[in-house]
């Protein structure tokens, strides 16, 4: 999406719960391509380092403030409810996404009451697919802790209703159904059979070695939660884990020159990064590790690349080529509070 | 008054060091903002293993045998409480006398404050909070069934030596079953020595 911004065939943007500058690689790119757009509106709950970009802001809700179904990754449908109305002017992500079809003249489609009235709609629209959810209902979800899907609302295999389907806790179930088999086997293929897949090596597209010979990996610390805009601002997980460190091997910090604590910048092809070296045996000599979720020149993904799996499209977060050398001292901006702090 | 067949139960080689427990225990009301949990690193250069640290509710506290404003009292069911808040001077003899490190004086407000094993929910039968969030675990709150069927393997301990002083305590850690019992755990101490002389795993990797 933004080399299309920077192609310029995306020229307008509304985003939902998005904070690119921080989640995506390479993010000096991303935040000259935000400035590239011609138009931006954001929907968030809070003001966020990309949000900061957009023309409009138009303030959107916490789960805590809405009602609805999550789906968690073991296919268990479970129920949300709304604890707190949404404070100031701020409204449900749906009421503001409906609203804008109003006023764009196309409110086919848009014209939900509550939550439960999209949920019926799943219901219909999932019916005889693989996440079949036409079973499925808020009160059978409050009542059994959570439902599975497949949950039919009619036996697939023929049409006749099911008063009270009880899910699917566990799927590919020998003798189990799924639409794309058809009943020949349990596994999503047209012979009911699994494959297993051979994934051939591919170098990483920046591979250590060179004038970078160092891999750089990227990942999360506990107490922070994606790029921050919630956890950055809670008080007692800033304390837990206030700033990103580069946690590096006792043999490479020797290498460099330096001990636990003191300050380090390390350096790709797109970006550099002083922060506080955290020497620990338990990562390899040849790598360095930084967590990703704060913003502006703390952000790790100044460093990282561009490039996707081609075909899941995850970035490759978690190999690049980079060089670490001592620093003088802390850089300027280790002093520089968040606007939110 | 805490039911007699509930217990609190440590297992730190469960503990993956979340941290939910702090944050649980400093969102309580009576403390607000302040966890009552340590929870510490054994050795963050060499390893990731952590282990959560309550009060573990000597029959016989050290804190409050030492203070000398009477201000630490232990309930009739065992539990030891927080510095009572009129007494507490802040000496802080509590905190160098506890051989486990609990006791904390915050000088802000002149006062010890340590954990009372949840009191206001363990004297109505509820379950510490940081046992209710724990994923693994690591803290678990129970009946000496429950804890016998879950972990096989180890035994519950609240004995613990500590130079001449011996301590027994209403909390029970989880220890590995020992050298003379017939389980495998005889030999997770054998592999534990072998690991500590163990190579570098790191040794190949060039830099």
């Amino acid at each position: 999406m933004f080399r299309k911004i920077d192609a310029g065939e995306i020229k307008g943007l509304i985003s939902i719960c998005f904070n690119p500058k921080v989640s995506l690689p390479d993010n000096n790119f991303v935040t000259r391509c935000l400035d590239k757009l011609e138009f931006y509106t954001a929907i968030d709950f809070f003001l966020n380092d990309t949000a900061r970009h957009a023309d409009i802001v138009l303030p959107g809700s916490l789960h805590e403030e809405d009602e609805g179904t999550v789906t968690q990754v073991e296919g268990r449908v479970i129920k949300v409810n709304k604890a707190v109305d949404c404070p100031g002017e701020a409204r449900q992500d749906w009421r503001i996404i409906q609203d804008l079809a109003r006023a764009l003249d196309r409110p086919h489609g848009f014209r939900f009451e509550e939550p439960r009235q999209i949920f019926e709609e799943l219901r219909v629209a999932s019916k005889g697919g693989v996440a079949d959810y036409s079973g499925i209902t808020y009160e059978k979800i409050e009542r059994e802790m959570g439902v599975f899907w497949p949950c039919y609302a009619e036996d697939p295999r023929t049409g006749e209703p099911i008063a009270d389907h009880p899910g699917t806790p566990r799927l590919f179930e020998p003798g189990s159904y799924n639409p794309i088999a058809r009943g020949s086997g349990p596994f999503y293929f047209p012979d009911g059979r699994a494959r297993f897949n051979v994934a051939d090596y591919r170098v990483p597209v920046d591979d250590a070695g060179g004038e970078y010979p160092i891999f750089l990996t990227t990942g999360r610390v506990v107490s922070q939660f994606l790029s921050g805009t919630q956890t950055r601002r809670i008080g007692p997980l800033v304390h837990q884990y206030p700033e990103p460190r580069i946690e590096m091997h006792p043999r490479l910090a020797e290498k460099i020159g330096v001990a636990d604590r003191e300050w380090v910048t390390a350096e790709t092809r797109r970006g550099t990064i002083t922060l506080r070296a955290m020497v620990v045996t338990t990562i390899r000599p040849d790598t360095i590790f930084i967590p990703y979720h704060w913003t502006g020149r703390k952000s790790a993904n100044q460093l990282t690349v561009a490039a996707q799996d081609p075909i899941s499209k995850i970035p490759q977060y978690k190999v690049c080529g980079c060089r670490v050398r001592k620093a003088d001292g802390p850089p300027a901006y280790d002093a520089v509070l968040e606007p939110q702090q | 008054m805490k039911p007699d067949h509930l217990n609190f139960y440590i297992d730190p080689s469960r503990c993956i060091g979340c941290q939910a427990c702090v944050q649980a225990c400093s969102e309580c009301d009576t403390h607000r903002g302040e966890s009552m949990i340590h929870l510490e690193y054994v050795d963050r250069a060499a390893s990731v293993q952590t282990v959560p640290v309550v009060c573990m509710h000597c029959d016989q506290p050290t804190c409050a045998e030492v203070c000398p404003a009477d201000a630490i009292k232990r309930t009739e069911d065992g539990v030891v409480q927080s510095a009572r808040k009129p007494r507490c001077i802040a000496c802080g003899n509590c905190v160098m006398a506890c051989p486990f490190g609990v006791p904390e004086v915050y000088e802000d407000r002149k006062l010890m404050m340590k954990c009372d094993m949840c009191y206001d929910r363990t004297s109505i039968g509820k379950k510490p909070m940081c046992a209710t969030v724990c994923p693994s675990q690591a803290l678990f709150y129970g009946t000496a069934e429950e804890i016998e069927r879950l972990r096989p393997q180890s035994i519950p301990t609240n004995q613990f030596q500590f130079g001449n002083q011996v301590i027994t305590t209403r909390v029970l850690v989880m220890a590995p079953r020992g050298p003379v019992g017939i389980t495998p755990s005889v030999r997770v101490t054998a592999s534990l020595d072998s690991g500590l002389a163990s190579p570098d795993p790191f040794d190949e990797v060039e830099l």
